[in-house]
C-alpha cells in the first residue's frame, strides 16, 4: 500500500508533472493529487476513460490482434499521459516540455 | 335501403384490401429496416418498439417507405378522417409527410452505461388492432428520454455511493497492485523520456553528444536506490540478452543496515527508468553471482553465498520460484560462477563455488545436481595424484562452448577443464603466472574476431596486474603479455563485446582502464577515475557502446564509449595478430 503512495509521490514531485488520478473506468476516482476542492480531477476522471475506452477499440477495431498499451494527449498547455488497463487507468497530467535536463 | 347496405359492405370489403395492402407494404418496410441496422441504442429501442407495434406504425428514418395516400373517394375518406379523429389518430398521410420525430437527435448521446430498456417486452399485439400511433410515437420518445435521464442519474449515484472502504479494499486488491506497477513505470519511462517511444529501446536520444578526440569515457548515468543498494557490494552485473537496455546488479548483504533489511537482493535496471529499479528479487543469503536465462527472458538465477542455487520468475514475486537444498549434495561454499550452457532445447546450468565444485544442474530438477566434478590439482610437492582443492573465484565458457571452460583460482592459477572428460579423473591445465588470487577472467568474444583473436583469455589479479593469455599454446603456458598499469587490486577484466582488441579492467582505486591492443600493449588508451570507491564487477552492454560498472558501496554507473574509441583499425589488428603468431 505504502508503495503506492511512494510512487505516486515520486512522480508527483517530478518536475513538471501537475497531477496524478487513478481511476477505474467507470470514471470513479481511487485516488488523485488534486483534491476535492478543485474539480479538475473530477473533470479528468469523468472525461478520460471514455476517451481511453473509444482509443482502445478504436486500435482493436483496426487490428483484433493489437491492443492499446499507452496513450498520450498532447495539448497547447499540457500534455496528458494515460496508461490504460482491463479495469483501471493512471493518468498523469504534465506540464508543457522543458528544455532536457542533464543526467547527473 | 339494400343499396346502401350493399354500398356499406363494399366500402368495408375495401377498407379491408386497404389495410391488408398496408399491412404488406409495412411488412416491407421492415424488412428494409431490419437491414439497415444502425448500431445506436435508441434506433434499437425503437426497432423493438415497432416489431410489437401494429402495422400501421412508419419509420420516420426511412424516406422511401412513404405510403401512397389511398385512392379513396372523398366519402370514404372521410370516413376513415373521422374515425381515426375521434380515436385520436392521425392518418397515415399527415404522419409520413411530416419530418422525424425527436428521436434522430436524441441518438448522438453514449454514456457506455448500459441500462435496461424500459419499454415493455409484450407479446405481439393483435395485427388487426389499430392502435393509436401518435399516441405511441410520443410514448416512445418520452420514454426514451426518461431512460436516458435516468442513466445520468444512475452515473451520479454510483459516484456518490463509492466509499473510502470500497476504495481502500481496491487498492489493496492484487490486481490493482499489478496494474499500477506496471502503469506507473511505463509513465515514469514516459515523463523522463520526454519524445522517446516509452516500449521501445531508442537510446539514441540520450546518447551524449561526443567530440571526438575528447574522453573515451563518459558518463552516462548512474543507478542506486537507497532501500536496496545502500552499502551493498555490487557482486554480479549482466546485460540482458533479450531485453533492450536492461542489465540486472546482484548485490552483497548490508554490512551496516538493519536486521529487517534484505540480505540477498538482485535488482534489474533499465536505462529508461532511472529513478528505480524495473524490477526486484530477493533470497535470504547474500547473492554472489547471478545471471539471465539466455533462452528464457523472465527467469533470473542466482547463486548465493550459501552455496544454493535460487530461480526467480520475474512474472510472479519477488522471492525464488525454485532453489536447491542445501544438504542436496550439491554446493556449500559461495557460489562464484554461474552460466548456463548449451542450445535452447537443450541446456544445463553449470554452477561453481569456491571449494571447486562444480555442478551441472538441470533447471527443472534442482534437488540434486545432474552431476558434480570436483576440481583437484597437484600441490608444488605432489607429483602423483591431484588432492588440492580448487579454490576457484570466476568461471567462464567459451561462447558456444558446452564443454571446455576456464576457472580462475585464489591460488593465482587458471585452470581450464572440461565438463565431460574420457577417463575418470579431472585433468585440470593450468595456467600459472598470477603471484595472487585471480579475481576476473574474461575470454574474447567479439564476433569481428578472427579464429587467433578468439582465443585470447585474459586475467585479472589481485597482484596488481592483468595478463593475456593463448589458449590454442598449451606447450609451456606463458601468458603473452602482462598489464601492469594499477596501483591496487585489479578487481575486474572485461573484453569489449564488439571491438575485437579493447578491454576494460578495473581497480581498487576506481580506475576503469581502456586497453586497445592494437595501439599498444603497455599502457592503456584512458584512465577513468569514476568516484573512490573500488569497482568490484563490471560489464560491457551487447553492442559494445556502454559499460556498466558496480562499486563497493552499491552504486552503478554507466559509461559511455566514444566513437572514437569504437572504430576498428583493420592494420593495426592485423599487426597484432601477426604478433601472436609469432609468440608461439
Amino acid at each position: 500500500m505504502s508503495e503506492i503512495e511512494e510512487t505516486i509521490n515520486r512522480i508527483k514531485t517530478h518536475k513538471s508533472v501537475q497531477g496524478i488520478v487513478i481511476c477505474n473506468n467507470d470514471g470513479q476516482i481511487i485516488r488523485s493529487t488534486y483534491g476535492t476542492e478543485s474539480k479538475e480531477g473530477e473533470n479528468i476522471a469523468r472525461t478520460i476513460p471514455t476517451l481511453a475506452a473509444k482509443a482502445k477499440s478504436t486500435v482493436r477495431d483496426l487490428d483484433p490482434q493489437n491492443e492499446l498499451t499507452f496513450l498520450r494527449i498532447k495539448s497547447k498547455n499540457n500534455e496528458i499521459m494515460v496508461a490504460p488497463d482491463k479495469e483501471f487507468l493512471l493518468i498523469v497530467v504534465q506540464g508543457p516540455k522543458e528544455e532536457k535536463k542533464e543526467d547527473e | 335501403m339494400s343499396s346502401n347496405y350493399q354500398d356499406k359492405q363494399k366500402l368495408l370489403q375495401e377498407k379491408k384490401e386497404k389495410i391488408a395492402r398496408l399491412k404488406e407494404e409495412q411488412m416491407k418496410q421492415q424488412l428494409q429496416i431490419a437491414s439497415v441496422k444502425q448500431p445506436q441504442q435508441v434506433t434499437q429501442a425503437e426497432e423493438n418498439g415497432e416489431s410489437k407495434q401494429s402495422s400501421q406504425q412508419v419509420q420516420p428514418t426511412q424516406n422511401q417507405g412513404v405510403i401512397a395516400p389511398p385512392q379513396q373517394s372523398d366519402f370514404i375518406s372521410l370516413y376513415l378522417q373521422t374515425k381515426r379523429k375521434k380515436l385520436g389518430f392521425q392518418t397515415i398521410e399527415m404522419y409520413s409527410n411530416n419530418p422525424a420525430p425527436p428521436q434522430a437527435e436524441v441518438i448522438t448521446i453514449e454514456f457506455g452505461v448500459q441500462c435496461e430498456f424500459e419499454m415493455p417486452q409484450q407479446k405481439q399485439e393483435n395485427d388487426d388492432q389499430v392502435i393509436p400511433i401518435m399516441e405511441n410515437v410520443r410514448r416512445d420518445s418520452r420514454k426514451k428520454k426518461e431512460v436516458l435521464q435516468s442513466a445520468e442519474k444512475v452515473v451520479e449515484k454510483v459516484e456518490k455511493n463509492i466509499s473510502m472502504e470500497e476504495i481502500n479494499s481496491i487498492v489493496q486488491s492484487q490486481s490493482f497492485q499489478r496494474f499500477f506497477s506496471r502503469s506507473s513505470k511505463t509513465i515514469e519511462k514516459a515523463i523522463h523520456g520526454g519524445e522517446v517511444d516509452v516500449l521501445e529501446d531508442l537510446m539514441n536520444t540520450q546518447q551524449v553528444a561526443q567530440e571526438i578526440g575528447k574522453d573515451n569515457l563518459t558518463k552516462l548515468l548512474s543507478f542506486s536506490d537507497k532501500v536496496y543498494t545502500e552499502n551493498r557490494v555490487v557482486t554480479s552485473i549482466q546485460w540482458s540478452p533479450t531485453l533492450p537496455n536492461t542489465f540486472l546488479a546482484a548485490y552483497s548483504q548490508n554490512e551496516e543496515g538493519s536486521i529487517t533489511d534484505q540480505v540477498g537482493v538482485v535488482l534489474l535496471w533499465s536505462l529508461q527508468l532511472k529513478s528505480r529499479p524495473e524490477f526486484y528479487c530477493f533470497a535470504n543469503s547474500p547473492i554472489t553471482s547471478a545471471c539471465f536465462h539466455p533462452f528464457s527472458p523472465n527467469v533470473v538465477l542466482g547463486g548465493l553465498y550459501n552455496g544454493q542455487v535460487v530461480v526467480w520468475d520475474l512474472r510472479a514475486k519477488h522471492t525464488p520460484e525454485k532453489r536447491s537444498t542445501l544438504n542436496s549434495g550439491g554446493h556449500s561454499y559461495p557460489i562464484y560462477g554461474l552460466s548456463i550452457v548449451g542450445s535452447q532445447n537443450a541446456n544445463n546450468l553449470i554452477s561453481s563455488s569456491n571449494d571447486g565444485r562444480i555442478c551441472i544442474w538441470n533447471l527443472a530438477q534442482l534437488n540434486q545436481p545432474q552431476k558434480i566434478i570436483d576440481l583437484k590439482t597437484k600441490n608444488k610437492q605432489q607429483t602423483t595424484n591431484p588432492q588440492v582443492e580448487v579454490n576457484s573465484t570466476c568461471m567462464v565458457f567459451p561462447q558456444g562452448d558446452a564443454n571446455n571452460f576456464y576457472v580462475g583460482a585464489e591460488d593465482g592459477c587458471i585452470y581450464k577443464s572440461k565438463l565431460h572428460q574420457n577417463t575418470n579423473e579431472n585433468i585440470v591445465i593450468p595456467f600459472e603466472e598470477h603471484l595472487a588470487p585471480v579475481s576476473g577472467i574474461s575470454l574474447n568474444s567479439s564476433p569481428q574476431a578472427s579464429p587467433i583473436i578468439s582465443n585470447l583469455l585474459l586475467s585479472s589479479s589481485f597482484d596488481w596486474t592483468c595478463k593475456l593469455w593463448n589458449t590454442r599454446t598449451q606447450s609451456d603456458n606463458k601468458c603473452l603479455a602482462t598489464f601492469e598499469c594499477s596501483e591496487d587490486y585489479v578487481y575486474d577484466v572485461q573484453w569489449n563485446g564488439q571491438h575485437p582488441s579493447l578491454f576494460s579492467t578495473t581497480d581498487g582505486e576506481g580506475y576503469v582502464d581502456l586497453w586497445d591492443l592494437s595501439y599498444d600493449l603497455e599502457a592503456p588508451i584512458t584512465r577513468y577515475k569514476s568516484g573512490n570507491n573500488s569497482i568490484n564487477k563490471s560489464q560491457w552492454s551487447k553492442d559494445g557502446t556502454k559499460i556498466a560498472i558496480g562499486d563497493s558501496f552499491g552504486e552503478i554507473q554507466i559509461l559511455q564509449l566514444s566513437q572514437k574509441a569504437q572504430k576498428v583499425d583493420h592494420e593495426r589488428l592485423a599487426k597484432l595478430e601477426q604478433w601472436i603468431k609469432s609468440e608461439k
